[in-house]
């Protein structure tokens, strides 16, 4: 080591992206390659860029700070900040020398089968979209067949760590669901009764229906007996725009009670897309810190807040964030505990049950999942009017 | 505030009222006590009663009903009335029963007004709540097409996957030039040179079986092998000491490869411009997080972007220069006059991108290029564009 003047070390927490940790470390090599120094392991996040002429390393600390943010790069100029790397170095007295972690490959043998194995209730929920228009309470919105990934990812295994076979497993699940949606019992079990609400149902693009020319005849009628959506096809952002008549065929749809909602819609994919121009009768917004920056608001100015679902509320912030912004329609874990909590004030058997049980039971969608539930009526309806 | 009610045909307090109704109904099916139901469903009339005076009528002699307190009155999504009691206000609910009947034509009324007995005739009263809500047209418009022939399973995906190795992957790649091509044909120049693989020659090659469609997962997993080879061959030798400027389409998830960093490692700063970068919208969308990390590096490092819009409906949804793409690439089809009244008009209101950032891929015909030119694009690809010069 040379501390000499004119350069300076690099300490960087490069975060827990593997992607993103390829390109920080690529970064730093290519400096290190050329103008000397080494790349340390302090801690498997953090990493130590031992010198650097001082230009390369501002212009590092400027690219690694608009790739990751400014707090997670520091530059230790030397030979000012000797001491501190010198501390830095007896403290991890064998530090290792870095290797580009790989992308290993996932083999897709036997997916197939592992697919076959997993049981719908492992990996589909319930969920309840609700609403706050009135003081006393929520309000059944909109009902959704969901998919939830995290059950998902882990019913998979290794299968999930790559990108492709995670979204062709979900794809494959999703239409094992609108089989089993088009049979009658394979809808009461799935739902625990009929529908207590519109209901959502997450499906590839493939599956939309497809609606047949109306008889000219019959359209006036058809299209006035459908004033209600029972269904909405919904799809996620990537695939909904590869339809390029989308807008056309939602005129069709609609004649037979079908809607369109969109899913998937982040904070940071809020901020690439021209909402507006989507052809969606919902969007579901996932709720996220990051929603509340001052970007997002101004994005989400632009927004119909009747047509969005605030999805994925954890806590009360983000109801209190959407009720600014007049969204009317909630979903996550807090709206269902919410949900949960005002079932069971109506329920007469409710002292048997524990809240985390009728949770559990709102959210089955098998029968097995909602044994012990002593109200099963009470249960698919969801929740019941609120009282006058 | 907005509620959704306002604009929405499903009004909430119905759809409570339709909850209500089957909670109610359930409840007296699973106590085994008695109810009366008067049904008055308009969905079951002629569209002339269902409107106007005829139907305000039937309101009007409905409403006693709303008031009473031996009876609960649900009002349905779609308009339809239910009545529920108890059975001592069987008496009442017959004398309406008589009242709707008398006001309607025989065979009408029995479709639409209807006396039924809980808990009995209880999977009727259900049925009509099931219809006000929409379910039974949209269930049955559900599209469960028989299944698009087979799939191959992961092992055929996995041996299709090892014999690529051992292809050469350069005798798939399609090199096409993009030129700048102005009416009347002066100026014309090269600007890159689009270098694809095609995708459907190699599936036919490496699939045993031809008739399997490829599900677009794998077929994904396979570009992803592809993007890899590709970059690899750029970063030989021969190759950079001699760089012209290329388009290569990637997946955002190959920026993040030892591939392409390797490559990026080996790019001189002052060559980057002339690797430009292409991503599909779906694939940008997938993943919005990702890209944006993606971008923030290649922006950073000095590559352009080019975003490839498989539609009008992507490139409206994700707008191109605010994304932070240089490029938009749209593929022309033969419906585009048909999907929008003026070219210009699309450039201008669907696309809000200056059509010289724009360029068309598949200009195959003269009306391809005709179109392109009067919605101002200038930048072309395809086989008529093959046979056309650069002036210098």
């Amino acid at each position: 080591m040379r501390p000499a003047p004119g350069r300076a070390a690099l300490r960087v927490t490069p975060g827990e992206n593997p992607g993103q940790r390829r390109i920080i470390f690529s970064l730093l090599r290519e400096v290190a390659q050329v103008k000397g120094g080494s790349i340390l392991e302090l801690s498997p996040d953090e990493w130590l860029l031992t010198e650097a002429p001082m230009p390369d390393a501002e212009a590092l600390v400027a690219l690694i700070g608009r790739q990751l943010s400014k707090d997670h790069v520091r530059l230790l100029v030397l030979p000012g900040s000797k001491k501190i790397l010198a501390d830095l170095l007896v403290s991890n007295p064998a530090p290792k020398i870095l290797e580009l972690p790989a992308a290993g490959a996932v083999s897709p043998v036997g997916l197939e089968f592992k697919l076959a194995q997993i049981n719908p209730d492992a990996v589909f929920s319930r969920r309840s979209y609700v609403a706050f228009n009135r003081a006393d309470g929520p309000a059944l919105r909109l009902q959704r067949l969901a998919l939830n990934e995290a059950s998902l990812r882990q019913q998979l295994g290794s299968y999930a760590q790559e990108p492709s076979l995670l979204r062709h497993a979900k794809s494959e699940l999703q239409k094992g669901l609108i089989e089993a949606l088009g049979g009658e019992r394979g809808r009461a079990t799935l739902l625990g009764g009929s529908p207590a609400a519109p209901l959502l149902v997450d499906m590839p693009p493939a599956l939309l229906p497809i609606s047949p020319e109306h008889e000219h005849e019959k359209e006036q009628e058809a299209h006035e007996a459908a004033s209600t959506i029972a269904l909405y096809a919904t799809l996620a952002l990537d695939a909904a725009i590869g339809i390029d008549n989308l807008a056309t065929r939602r005129e069709g749809l609609k004649r037979d009670a079908w809607g369109i909602a969109i899913s998937g819609m982040s904070a940071e994919a809020l901020s690439l897309v021209n909402i507006q121009a989507l052809p969606a009768y919902w969007v579901i917004l996932e709720w996220s810190a990051a929603l509340e920056q001052k970007t997002s608001l101004k994005l989400l100015g632009q927004l119909d807040p009747s047509r969005v679902i605030l999805d994925g509320c954890d806590q009360k912030a983000a109801l209190l964030f959407g009720l600014s912004l007049g969204i009317s329609c909630y979903g996550g874990p807090w709206i269902e505990d919410l949900v949960a909590a005002a079932r069971m004030k109506s329920c007469p058997e409710a002292a048997r049950c524990t809240r985390a049980e009728c949770r559990a039971r709102g959210f089955a969608t098998t029968s097995s999942g909602r044994i012990g539930c002593q109200a099963p009526h009470l249960l698919a309806a969801v929740l019941q009017e609120a009282a006058p | 505030m907005i509620s959704a009610a306002d604009r929405v045909g499903n009004k909430p307090t119905e759809m409570n009222s339709a909850v209500a109704l089957s909670v109610a109904v359930r409840d007296a099916v699973a106590l085994g006590e008695e109810r009366i139901v008067l049904t008055l469903r308009f969905s079951a009339l002629p569209r002339a009663r269902r409107l106007g005076t005829q139907a305000d009528l039937l309101r009007a002699s409905w409403e006693p009903l709303n008031s009473t307190a031996r009876v609960r009155s649900f009002k349905l999504p779609g308009g339809d009335l239910v009545a529920l009691g108890l059975p001592h206000a069987a008496a009442d609910l017959e004398y309406h029963h008589q009242v709707l009947f008398s006001m309607l034509e025989e065979e009408e009324a029995s479709r639409a007004v209807q006396i039924l007995r809980l808990p009995a005739q209880a999977a009727a009263v259900l049925d009509i709540v099931h219809d006000s809500l929409g379910f039974t047209t949209a269930l049955g418009a559900m599209g469960l097409q028989a299944s698009e022939g087979g799939q191959p399973d992961g092992a055929a995906i996995a041996a299709a996957e090892r014999a690529m190795a051992g292809v050469d992957i350069s005798t798939f790649v399609r090199r096409q030039r993009v030129m700048w091509l102005k009416p009347g044909g002066a100026n014309t120049r090269l600007m890159w040179e689009d270098l694809r693989v095609k995708l459907a020659e190699i599936c036919e090659r490496l699939m045993q079986s031809a008739d399997l469609a490829l599900p677009k997962a794998f077929a994904e997993r396979l570009i992803g092998a592809i993007d890899a080879r590709q970059i690899s061959n750029l970063a030989r030798p021969q190759e950079l000491r001699d760089m012209r400027p290329i388009a290569l389409p990637l997946r955002v998830e190959s920026i993040f490869s030892p591939a392409f960093l390797k490559l990026d490692a080996l790019i001189p700063p002052s060559q980057r411009q002339k690797l430009l970068i292409a991503f599909s919208a779906g694939d940008v969308l997938a993943d919005g997080g990702q890209f944006i990390l993606a971008r923030s590096f290649l922006q950073a490092r000095g590559y352009p972007l080019i975003l490839e819009a498989s539609g009008p409906l992507a490139a409206a949804v994700l707008p191109s220069l605010r994304a932070g793409f240089s490029y938009l690439r749209l593929v022309w089809s033969d419906d585009f006059p048909a999907i929008v009244s003026g070219a210009d008009a699309l450039m201008r209101d669907t696309l809000a991108n200056p059509a010289e950032h724009v360029l068309l891929a598949g200009a195959d015909t003269p009306a391809a290029i005709a179109w392109g030119w009067e919605a101002g694009i200038r930048m072309f690809q395809g086989r008529l564009i093959e046979s056309q010069r650069a002036v210098s």
